[in-house]
């Protein structure tokens, strides 16, 4: 189970975890998963390692800093200060290819693209520990796109410390990029993933919304009548082919009609289509990486 | 360089005749022949399902595997991922099977094609014809009119896949390496 929560649901992760501040950064995403495991390196990566999930209540957190011109030395060291002071020890860190390449990379569970940017030969791992506090361990990952800065922060408390009893009473508050960003890299680089939306499990109808992402993209397809977009649907890879092929295409479907039907696109510029499992951006093996795998993805086909 | 045990690497352009004789005379070994070739993307655009060539940046972990089992490791990656103006890469498929990746690149109105890989038990399947119409239409969106890559003469299946598509050969060079002692 997993869900994005606001700012002002996250005092569901007790009052006594450590705040985070950096200096200039917006919380960009927040997701929190009471019960999971979540795999934290100790070490550089050898060939051959495995390295071993920990597991408890999971809280991942991206922060974005508007500033290019910011190290990832830079970017990490106010959040490792922090920490240090509230009494944790580091127990490894490097950068780079030092940390051993993009074997080390992909050990990392984190958050996946557009909401977290990772360039492999720029970036910074953090491990802190403090079995006092709450949040036992936490792990930094610090990394730069030519535009922004990423920190993305992984706390593993106890899955007893986690005060929410259930789902039902959060209400989902999606934190997203400003809207206006989805159209800007859809027609920047052609494609852009719809991370705001819901299915429930095994269904292909969209939750009742509303989703700003559709409003974004209804708003610019009704301004730009030539614009002609195809969406794209994934699953994971729990069920046959067969049935995550039209699953996945269904669940496109489902947001082509609301996009025609309810928010005025026109039935031509838009087409649906479905690639079952064969993308996934995560791993099948965890939940949170199922859910990240079932998505609708949009790619530009002219404009 | 010699200090340094490396061997002194010249790059031969086409009308560098008569270096590349001298060097020849002194020994100096052909390396890496390679091609660069050219189309219009309006040419090689082609009606595709999205899915035969599905855009994703940064790259899924799939793709990293198949370029890895190319030969195209973390380093040549690490470049694609330097890359400051657009890029994306795209997958394709052979029936509901990851089958192949190829990264692509903007500069002004040129669309670089790179690293087209296709997994050995795929080959002759069209994997990496609908690759590069998928880099084509790719680029067609994105708005530059030329599509271009660069391709050892050695390759003797991928240069068939360029001319098989029509792209022009617009230029070649080559390397020349010194021999490993001076005599």
């Amino acid at each position: 189970m997993m869900w994005r929560v606001g700012l002002a649901v996250c005092l569901a992760w007790p009052a006594h975890a450590v705040e985070f501040s950096l200096p200039g950064a917006a919380l960009s995403v927040q997701i929190e998963s009471p019960g999971d495991s979540v795999r934290l390196p100790r070490g550089r990566w050898q060939d051959g390692m495995e390295v071993t999930a920990t597991e408890g209540a999971i809280r991942r957190t991206i922060y974005t800093v508007e500033n290019p011109a910011l190290t990832t030395l830079q970017l990490v060291t106010p959040l490792r200060e922090q920490l240090l002071e509230a009494g944790y020890t580091e127990v490894f860190s490097c950068a780079d290819a030092a940390c051993g390449g993009f074997d080390f990379r992909f050990q990392l569970d984190l958050l996946p693209a557009p909401d977290m940017y990772v360039d492999l030969g720029n970036f910074r791992y953090v491990l802190l520990e403090n079995p006092d506090s709450t949040s036992r361990l936490v792990g930094l990952l610090a990394s730069a796109s030519s535009t922004t800065g990423y920190v993305h922060v992984t706390e593993v408390a106890d899955t007893d410390a986690f005060e929410l009893t259930s789902p039902a009473q959060t209400v989902p508050e999606p934190v997203r990029l400003p809207p206006e960003g989805l159209v800007a890299n859809l027609i920047e680089t052609g494609h852009v993933v719809l991370t705001d939306l819901d299915f429930a499990t095994g269904s292909a109808d969209l939750g009742p919304g509303p989703f700003a992402s559709l409003n974004t993209l209804a708003a610019w397809l009704r301004e730009e009548t030539e614009a002609r977009i195809v969406l794209v649907g994934h699953t994971d890879s729990v069920g046959s082919l067969e049935a995550n092929a039209a699953l996945s295409r269904r669940r496109a479907t489902s947001v082509l009609e609301r996009l025609v039907n309810e928010l005025g696109a026109r039935p031509e510029q838009v087409q649906a289509d479905g690639a079952g499992a064969l993308s996934p951006v995560s791993s099948n093996l965890t939940a949170e990486g199922r859910s990240a795998n079932r998505r609708v993805e949009v790619v530009l086909l002219s404009l | 360089m010699r200090s340094l045990e490396q061997r002194p690497l010249f790059m031969l352009r086409e009308n560098e005749d008569a270096l590349d004789d001298m060097l020849a005379d002194r020994r100096y070994e052909q390396v890496d022949p390679v091609t660069l070739y050219i189309a219009e993307t309006a040419d090689l655009t082609a009606e595709l399902k999205i899915i035969d060539a599905m855009p994703s940046w940064p790259p899924l972990a799939v793709q990293l595997e198949l370029w890895k089992a190319g030969g195209i490791g973390p380093a040549r990656v690490a470049v694609m991922n330097r890359v400051t103006t657009r890029q994306m890469s795209l997958l394709g498929r052979s029936g509901d099977a990851p089958a192949g990746t190829v990264f692509v690149a903007l500069h002004d109105d040129v669309a670089m094609v790179h690293a087209l890989e296709v997994s050995a038990e795929f080959r002759r399947d069209g994997v990496g014809r609908r690759l590069m119409h998928g880099a084509a239409n790719w680029a067609s969106v994105m708005g530059a009119s030329w599509i271009t890559l660069a391709v050892t003469r050695a390759n003797e299946a991928a240069n068939g896949l360029y001319q098989a598509l029509g792209m022009d050969q617009a230029a070649r060079y080559h390397y020349r390496r010194a021999p490993e002692r001076f005599s």
